[in-house]
């Protein structure tokens, strides 16, 4: 079968192995459809990594500067890796993108203003994937090296501070859910199938160009 | 609150200007002149913060930044400099001497062709300080000074935008922008200029009259959000003030 346009797919969520899962598992539906596709994956620029390793007395974090770290490493995923796959006509699976980061910010009491103009350097998905997730009152674990939500969860439970995990990630979650509405719903993993089909097909399904602002 | 400790918080204070136009004499001679008056001074420079740091020196080593990662960066430095040196400090009544603040980036940025809007943006919630003094001097005297005593850095030399090989040729020429974007924010925000081709002595002497005569910009008109940001992120700040 012929590849599709380039495009760039996200996927947003609050569990961050899930949503490195999900990437793989798209990814691999999209193989067996003989489509070319590459997944960027959260903390590519190594910053989370780096800013984990430093002395803890250092590590005196806001949720804001949380914010502006992953700006600067979705900078860099996006020159080193998503806009050459895309100019190479390759689909490119972010996961995660936009929404993971908005919505956290929104569940740490940053404005959808300051959010939103902060990550507009980067270019729209065609389409985003939000996935399901059911309990609310889970909290993250302190996995750094798991995903966005939870290498929050252990820098900023290491300030004197601390962080309230259970109630961000439950507000993060509405938030999520807030936000698939207007990207077309939920999925789940067995949902992706669906997924791989409507990418391959030349039209996406959707509306390709959504406004974060609306 | 916060309307109540504007009047007890020390006085932030921004040296501003390019390379080579002095601002670490001076912000050394102030720091003793105010010290010499029983005020306690804390110091923050550019790309100091401890955290941040190793994170740009790393990355500029192997020249891997984009103009808008080395400005997002340079934000995180400056957001985690304001929440764990520069406010901390000035709510317990200190004066702070901010070796290059938000100007730097705004002019640097901006002379690497990002948006003003964007920058002034991903630098909010902003905490303004109560007096910027701009040290001012053509581009011609900035790179005469930098190459008496070194050669220019990569990014310091604008290399990463001019695309030019001679450190110094790509100076004279990034710096220029800097300039003139650094004069074009001094009419924006006001900046008290000093001219720095004057003798190291009278510039001094300016510069102790206008700390003199500062006064707080006040708190609860211009930085509001960003001091309560800081005080809903750091209880013991928090509980300090509603006893302080």
């Amino acid at each position: 079968m012929a590849d599709p346009q380039p495009r760039l797919i996200a996927i947003d969520g609050s569990d961050g192995r899930a949503v490195s899962e999900a990437a793989v598992a798209l990814q691999r539906e999209l193989n067996d459809r003989q489509i070319t596709s590459g997944v960027s994956h959260w903390d590519a620029s190594g910053l989370f990594n780096d800013v984990h390793s430093a002395p803890i007395a250092h590590r005196d974090l806001s949720p804001r500067t949380l914010l502006l770290l992953y700006a600067a490493d979705l900078a860099f995923r996006l020159r080193w890796e998503i806009e050459p796959a895309l100019e190479r006509g390759a689909i490119v699976i972010a996961a995660p993108y936009i929404s993971t980061a908005v919505t956290f910010g929104l569940a740490s009491g940053l404005s959808r203003e300051w959010l939103l103009t902060l990550l507009r350097f980067a270019p729209v998905p065609a389409r985003t994937a939000v996935l399901r997730e059911g309990q609310r009152d889970q909290p993250w674990k302190r996995r750094s090296d798991r995903g966005f939500g939870e290498c929050c969860t252990t820098l900023l439970e290491d300030t004197p501070e601390g962080f309230a995990r259970r109630k961000t990630r439950g507000r993060m979650i509405g938030a999520l859910s807030t936000a698939a509405e207007k990207h077309g719903g939920q999925y789940r993993l067995k949902d992706l199938t669906d997924l791989a089909e409507e990418i391959t097909r030349k039209k996406p399904a959707r509306s390709a160009q959504r406004d974060y602002a609306e | 609150m916060i309307a109540r400790r504007d009047k007890t918080r020390g006085l932030l204070i921004a040296l501003e200007g390019a390379d080579g136009a002095g601002k670490t004499t001076q912000r050394k001679l102030l720091k003793t002149w105010l010290e010499s008056r029983g005020q306690t001074v804390v110091s923050t420079r550019w790309a100091s913060s401890p955290l941040v740091k190793p994170l740009i020196a790393t990355r500029k080593r192997i020249r891997v930044f984009s103009p808008l990662e080395y400005s997002l960066l340079h934000a995180i430095d400056f957001r985690h400099r304001i929440e764990t040196e520069v406010l901390p400090a000035l709510w317990a009544g200190q004066t702070v001497l901010a070796d290059r603040y938000l100007f730097a980036a705004l002019a640097r940025d901006a002379a690497r062709g990002l948006e003003l809007d964007w920058l002034l943006h991903a630098y909010a919630p902003l905490l303004w300080p109560d007096l910027v003094v701009y040290f001012a001097m053509p581009a011609q005297v900035s790179s005469r000074r930098v190459a008496a005593t070194r050669q220019p850095r990569f990014y310091e030399s604008g290399q990463d935008v001019t695309g030019i090989d001679d450190p110094l040729t790509s100076y004279r020429r990034f710096i220029d922008r800097v300039i003139r974007e650094y004069d074009n924010l001094s009419t924006i925000f006001q900046f008290v200029t000093v001219n720095a081709e004057e003798a190291v002595y009278h510039q001094h002497q300016k510069v102790r009259e206008l700390v003199e005569a500062a006064t707080r910009r006040p708190w609860p008109d211009y930085s509001a959000e960003a001091v309560a940001e800081w005080l809903r992120n750091d209880p013991v700040a928090y509980k300090a003030g509603l006893h302080g």
